[in-house]
């Protein structure tokens, strides 16, 4: 892939359209030259290229260059507030012709500002785009992924080996040289791939490692909780089977039982006793009507009794109550409080005195505590009229008393009968067997009892059965899950073992490879410093260690590498990155800014001579200002040059001019 | 109110002698009489005591039941009273009441003696009474 033309427009000093077209047609002549004198847009040249490929610039001495790309004149040239642009076009040949287009621009706005005139404002990103010949040569198509195409094609990494300031060369044994050298080789080996390997088992066996559940604590746990559960059933199922057999040994029975009772006519028997229940009911009914009637004998009896041996009082006392209603032989009707009052002054109802003790005091004392003549009246009347009341309830008493006993004796007599029907009963039940069947019949319903009692036991064992079955197949998931998670881990370890096994065997291919092309590019870099810097026999070995710094030793095996010459370090510096660049898979061309500025003429003879040979076959600009193109470097590189540049500073426009050939 | 229930009001109680109180609480809860009340028990006492003419004074009293408690029987007490005294003044006077009464009381106190003996069969105790009140 060689660099047919570059198109800069508006890039710093390259104000409008500029166009650099390189001769690659001639396939014995790879170097190119653009020559320059100081500030006239070498490093420039370099810079747009660079800009255009990553986005950024990378040749100034120091990284707080001015960050205007903007070229200066066209910043004047735009009004405030218009929008202007700079692109980079970069086209790559293959042997067919055109292949690869990649261009960059960026749109910028003029801003104001008191203090610059040039303050620009960048516009959006940049538009990085690429065209790509089609596979007939007819045309071009876009790139469609260009960020991958030039990561792919022209990795940023390695831009260090094919885009060189040969002043600033020295400086990759100064500083992170190691780190550097390791890289560059790693890129030029081409080992992306290992390396990407590698990375990704690394990855891929942290994520084995993440995934990991590791030990499980519940395992044992659970496994004791099955165990327990087998116990639980276990004796669940020996007491259902037991008292399943018990059972069936229960229902032989009732069986047996029922034949029993069958055969011997338990209906009469159970007659027997309904009739012997009933009469016993007959009979507590008839006792209770006995004790009610007695009572009321007793009471009636006692009640006439006391009526049959008052008769003569009573009579007695009917017979005067009588005279005294008859006669009307009631006591005078006096206020006793004025009967009191006279017997205090000792007087006579008639007003004559009356003596102590006399008869006559005796009556009207009487006569006081008498109850009044109305009262009296009322007690005799009451009695005449309760009395014989009284005395005629005597006789309805007795036939109470007679109709009392007849039902008493009744009673009695029904109770005999019933006796003796019980009796009967008796006799039949006995005649029957009954206590045998009774017997029975009572262990019959023993029987059935425990029969319910049992199958209630099994019901309740079938459920606790069930339920701890459920509960054991829960923890055998549970159980089952561990183990997968285990089996998991264990898969897991194998494969971060294998992992690891092949992170180490692509390490050990990755090492040998690098070593391979170590010693390669160690053993090229002898080869060709020796051939670039004249007083090279000085130096007796070349080396690159294992730790990969770079090492040039004399013949007393001292270190050189830090006493190096500033032409001794361009040459070896060039001879490293020719070796790098040879053993390269990148097919890039190489631009070398100033490669001979510092180094004197039978270097240059030297490089003039060796360097296009060392870099047969590849595209190679040397950026060169005319002190450096001398006519010794000139007479050498003379017949390997295909294209010649000069770039001019046009005092009138302050623009740079671009001329073929030399100036 | 019934005269006669006024005539008696202020009359408290009828009594027995002490000594024979114990036979007749042991009579009172034997199982014929523990059915009947007080007055019955008083009254067959009196009557037993009547039919065999003895009375036997009353030496210490002891309560026994207030005289209202007799209801109708009161006629039965007082023509008891009024047959041995012979007076009018049975239904005249608190008085006259009172010795009725007291007349009663001396009757119970004998019959309940032989109200004693009788129990001693209680089987045949209410038989023998049937049979002498049938008799009649």
């Amino acid at each position: 892939m060689k660099l047919s033309k570059v198109i800069i427009e508006n890039y710093r000093g390259f104000y409008g359209k500029n166009i650099i077209e390189f001769d690659v047609e001639k396939k014995d002549k790879n170097i190119n030259l653009i020559i320059a004198r100081n500030d006239t847009g070498k490093t420039t040249f370099l810079n747009a290229i660079y800009w255009c490929l990553y986005g950024e610039e990378q040749f100034y001495i120091t990284k707080k260059s001015n960050k205007r790309i903007m070229s200066n004149k066209k910043i004047i040239e735009t009004s405030i507030d218009g929008k202007m642009k700079l692109m980079v076009t970069l086209v790559f040949n293959d042997q067919k012709g055109p292949k690869y287009e990649i261009t960059r621009e960026r749109i910028l706005k003029r801003a104001r500002d008191e203090e610059s005139d040039l303050k620009t404002i960048q516009q959006g990103d940049d538009l990085f785009y690429g065209m790509e010949m089609n596979a007939t040569g007819t045309g071009f198509e876009n790139i469609e992924h260009i960020n991958d195409f030039i990561a792919s094609n022209i990795p940023k990494a390695i831009s260090s080996f094919f885009l060189l300031d040969g002043e600033q060369l020295k400086a990759i044994f100064t500083s992170d040289i190691q780190y550097k050298i390791k890289e560059a080789i790693e890129r030029v080996a081409n080992i992306d791939a290992i390396t990407g390997t590698i990375s990704n088992l690394i990855e891929l066996d942290k994520k084995y490692s993440r995934d990991k559940s590791g030990i499980d604590a519940n395992f044992g746990a659970i496994q004791k909780r099955i165990d327990d559960c087998d116990m639980k059933l276990d004796e669940h199922n020996k007491t259902f089977k037991e008292t399943m057999k018990e059972n069936e040994g229960l229902k032989r029975q009732i069986i047996e039982l029922v034949d029993f009772l069958q055969n011997h006519n338990e209906a009469i028997i159970r007659e027997y006793g309904a009739s012997e229940r009933r009469i016993r009911e007959e009979n507590e009914t008839i006792d209770a009507r006995i004790k009610s009637n007695e009572a009321d004998l007793n009471r009636l009896v006692v009640e006439s009794y006391i009526l049959k041996n008052s008769e003569g009082s009573i009579k007695a006392t009917l017979k005067k109550f009588n005279e005294i209603i008859t006669s009307g032989n009631f006591p005078p009707a006096v206020d006793s409080a004025h009967v009191l009052q006279l017997l205090k002054r000792k007087e006579c109802i008639c007003g004559s005195k009356i003596k102590k003790d006399s008869e006559e005091e005796k009556k009207l004392k009487k006569l006081a505590n008498t109850q009044s003549y109305k009262e009296y009246v009322r007690i005799i009347s009451e009695g005449d009229s309760r009395l014989p009341e009284m005395l005629n309830s005597l006789d309805d008493k007795i036939k109470l008393i007679a109709d009392l006993r007849k039902k008493i004796s009744e009673s009695e007599l029904k109770l005999q009968k019933n006796s003796k029907d019980l009796e009967e009963i008796n006799q039949k039940l006995k005649d029957s067997d009954a206590d045998d069947i009774k017997e029975k019949a009572e262990e019959k319903e023993m029987v059935e009892r425990a029969i319910y009692r049992n199958e209630k036991e099994i019901g309740r064992l079938e459920i606790n059965i069930h339920d701890l079955n459920e509960v054991k197949k829960e923890y055998e998931r549970d159980l089952t899950n561990v183990k997968i998670r285990d089996m998991k881990d264990q898969l897991l370890i194998k494969k971060s073992e294998k992992c690891k096994e092949l992170i180490n065997y692509s390490k050990s291919i990755k090492e040998a490879i690098m070593k391979k092309i170590k010693d390669k590019i160690e053993e090229s870099t002898a080869r060709n410093f020796k051939e670039l810097h004249w007083k090279a026999e000085n130096y007796e070995k070349v080396s690159i260690s294992d730790e990969f710094s770079l090492s040039v030793k004399d013949k007393y095996k001292g270190e050189l590498i830090n006493e190096l010459s500033q032409g001794a370090a361009l040459c070896f510096g060039l001879a490293f990155m020719t070796a790098l660049r040879n053993y390269s898979g990148y097919d890039v061309p190489i631009i070398i800014d100033s490669p001979v500025g510092k180094i004197d003429e039978g270097n240059r003879e030297n490089i003039a001579n060796n360097l296009p040979k060392q870099l047969k076959d590849k595209q190679v600009i040397f950026l060169v200002t005319s002190s450096e193109y001398t006519s010794v470097f000139k007479e050498f590189l003379e017949n390997k040059i295909s294209t010649t540049i000069s770039l001019i500073y046009n005092k009138k426009t302050g623009e740079i001019d671009i001329k073929n050939g030399s100036n | 109110m019934a005269a006669i229930d006024e005539f008696i009001s202020k009359i408290n109680y009828l009594n027995i002698d002490k000594k024979k109180r114990e036979i007749y609480n042991k009579l009172k809860n034997s199982v014929i009489f523990k059915e009947m009340g007080n007055p019955e028990l008083f009254l067959l006492s009196l009557a037993l005591g009547l039919k065999h003419g003895k009375r036997q004074k009353i030496v210490n009293s002891s309560n026994l039941f207030r005289i209202n408690e007799l209801r109708n029987n009161v006629w039965i007490a007082l023509s008891v009273g009024f047959a041995e005294l012979n007076d009018v003044i049975v239904f005249e006077t608190k008085e006259g009441a009172r010795m009725a009464f007291k007349v009663c009381e001396e009757y119970a106190n004998s019959g309940v003696d032989i109200l004693n003996d009788l129990m001693k069969k209680p089987s045949i105790f209410i038989t023998d009474l049937i049979e002498e009140l049938l008799d009649k």
